[in-house]
């Protein structure tokens, strides 16, 4: 019987459609795990600073698009670097695009904070080692 | 022993300390004389074993100084050596030897022969005795000489016209040559700075006439300041200096000819250094067209490297707008594969893959219509009328701007109309009309003005609205790009302004944007 996930996700992506399937696709993973959903990555932005300002709270799974219209997956990356070392170290973030452009990929290796990169869409397999990664880093 | 002595007679300087030094190296002892008369004085003064003389010098010449040696009892016995450059014929050798010389040497030889000719002169005096005249024996000499005098005139005079011809021949062809050169020439005197000579083409290209011409200076013929800001005056100077130095400037520079026209002109300066008086050959040539020419390909090159840009960016842009909706399929099909779904959730995932399947044909259609747009254009240009054109887009928007409360003027009073692609137009006018509206500001009334002015050959359009604005200078050039929106209150796909510079730029023009946050926007379109 699989026990009940403790895992946390962050989807940051304009595209609703693609939030409700990855959603989906967590759950069937991992049950029980919690996810949040932004289709504003300002609004994502100001939710990631305020939760983790606090050093007690625990590890997230960041899932980053890149190519929205009002800011780019690069502008929240570059906001990201601003923020204290205390609320970066909770976030593990992978990239999580459409684009099968090399150049995306490459240019998401500029960030070292940026622990891979995911083609869409989103598999179960690969939730699962995403969290399997995250138990190896504790 | 005493030394012997030699008198060495000879109207050029350098040559006569040479053969002093030569004989004196050898220990003889040495006098020396210009000329016959000079020659004369000093063998009465002094006591001479050998004389060596050349012909052609001023006041008496060689022959005469031998035959008045030779009738002269004191000296008739003197050897004589007659060493001569200009008397070199066998006619002139013979009247050598008539008039009483020993021996008869042709400029140059050695050293070595010279002295073994005087050694020998000296040692062996001649077998018949040395050469006496009687009277008959004199006229005759002295016809011989005279004869021979004419001939060289003669010679000379030849000589001296078929160089002159030769000099008009080149003087002829260096005038044609001059005449009919492609550029312009003209010659400066330095002294006066003014030009003293120059060929047709020069007076075609500055327009003045030839006495004109002839008054006038570099700086005359230029406008003050160069185009980069110099004075035309001390860059003048500058390049004369350079091509008195002997360089050959070439440069650009701006002439103003007789009319006032102000003419770009490749400049070619050379010094002539002939004679003493120093003069400059400036060339000019017209590059007016060639600077055109220059200014169409830099621009050209300019656009197309614009336009290869921008399809980089179309492709990268559609083809990642192309595979979302895809992935979004795929992902779909993943998870209702994953286990049977209840009822609920099996519909709506299949709400879901509709949707993402007609939103990747949305983008197929943009797509089509972008490229039908970009490609060249066959459709029929007609006159279209502005204050028309708007009366049907407030018809079509009548709902959208009686709701926003939105006051639409347009201000056709300069140019009313245009040769254009009638669709393309009403398409520009909507999606900036309807954009004015969807982004208006909430919290005061909305204008929408938008005017029309002629420029150059074609019109100017401006839209100005007085909406949210755009943040110019974190988004400015986003403005124009694909599927990209800065505002989501309201609904749109962030295609309409892509479009709009897509069809302006088909049509051949240019658009741009200025504008400010909370205060307005204007879009400027050159057609």
């Amino acid at each position: 019987m699989k026990e009940k996930s403790h895992a946390s996700f962050i989807i940051i992506d304009d595209d609703p459609i693609n939030n409700m399937i990855c959603s989906q696709i967590i759950r069937e993973a991992l049950p029980g795990a919690e996810v949040q959903v932004f289709t504003d990555p300002e609004a994502g932005i100001v939710f990631i600073h305020s939760t983790y300002s606090i050093p007690a709270a625990g590890d997230t799974i960041l899932l980053l698009d890149i190519n929205m219209p009002i800011a780019t997956g690069w502008d929240v990356l570059n906001k990201f670097r601003e923020f204290d070392d205390s609320v970066r170290k909770h976030m593990k973030i992978y990239m999580l695009s459409s684009s099968v452009d090399i150049h995306d990929k490459q240019k998401a290796g500029e960030y070292p904070f940026v622990l891979g990169y995911i083609e869409k869409p989103l598999t179960i397999k690969q939730v699962q080692s995403m969290t399997a990664d995250l138990i190896k880093l504790i | 022993m005493a030394k012997l002595t030699i008198l060495v007679v000879d109207d050029t300087p350098g040559l006569l300390k040479l053969e002093k030094a030569i004989f004196e190296s050898a220990g003889y002892a040495v006098f020396t004389a210009n000329n016959g008369v000079e020659a004369l004085h000093t063998l009465a003064v002094h006591s001479i074993d050998l004389i060596v003389t050349d012909i052609l010098m001023p006041d008496m010449d060689g022959y005469l100084l031998c035959y008045n040696i030779r009738i002269t009892d004191r000296y008739k016995n003197i050897p004589i050596i007659i060493y001569t450059a200009t008397y070199t014929s066998k006619s002139d050798q013979a009247l050598a030897m008539e008039i009483g010389a020993d021996m008869f040497i042709r400029k140059p030889v050695g050293s070595q022969t010279l002295l073994d000719a005087a050694k020998g002169t000296l040692s062996a005096p001649p077998k018949n005795g040395r050469k006496t005249f009687t009277q008959p024996e004199t006229l005759d000499v002295m016809r011989k000489y005279n004869a021979r005098l004419i001939q060289k005139l003669e010679h000379k005079v030849t000589e001296l016209e078929e160089a002159r011809e030769q000099q008009q021949i080149k003087e002829h062809r260096f005038r044609e040559f001059f005449e009919n050169a492609p550029e312009g020439i003209t010659i400066l005197d330095l002294k006066t700075l003014t030009f003293i000579d120059y060929n047709n083409n020069a007076l075609r290209l500055l327009k003045f006439t030839g006495e004109e011409l002839l008054k006038k200076g570099p700086v005359d013929i230029s406008v003050a300041i160069q185009p980069d800001g110099q004075p035309s005056e001390e860059k003048a100077r500058q390049y004369i200096g350079q091509a008195v130095a002997g360089q050959k400037p070439v440069f650009e520079w701006t002439i103003c000819d007789a009319e006032g026209k102000e003419i770009i002109t490749e400049v070619r300066l050379a010094s002539l250094t002939a004679f003493n008086c120093p003069q400059l050959l400036a060339s000019f040539v017209d590059i007016t067209e060639r600077k055109n020419a220059e200014s169409i390909r830099e621009k050209m090159t300019a656009d197309i490297l614009q336009r290869n840009k921008n399809l980089e960016q179309f492709a990268y842009i559609v083809s990642h707008n192309l595979r979302a909706p895809v992935a979004n399929i795929i992902g779909i099909l993943n998870l209702m594969s994953v286990r049977k779904l209840d009822k609920k959730t099996e519909n709506e995932m299949n709400g879901v893959l509709l949707t993402s399947t007609s939103k990747l044909d949305d983008v197929i259609r943009d797509l089509n219509y972008i490229l039908q747009v970009k490609s060249t254009i066959d459709e029929k240009k007609e006159l279209v009328s502005f204050s028309d054109l708007l009366e049907d887009i407030k018809t079509s928007l009548a709902g959208p701007i009686s709701t926003g409360n939105v006051e639409i003027t347009g201000d056709f009073s300069c140019v009313d109309s245009i040769l254009t692609i009638k669709s393309y137009l009403y398409s520009i006018f909507l999606n900036l009309v309807s954009n004015s509206i969807k982004y208006r500001r909430q919290d005061a009334p909305s204008f929408i003005e938008i005017s029309s002015i002629t420029n150059g050959n074609g019109v100017t359009l401006a839209f100005k609205d007085n909406g949210l604005g755009i943040d110019l200078a974190k988004r400015g050039d986003q403005v124009f790009g694909l599927y990209k929106r800065f505002h989501t209150h309201v609904e749109g796909k962030g295609v309409g302004l892509f479009m709009v510079k897509t069809q302006v730029e088909s049509l051949g023009g240019d658009i741009s944007v200025t504008s400010e946050v909370n205060k307005g926007t204007v879009f400027t379109i050159m057609l």
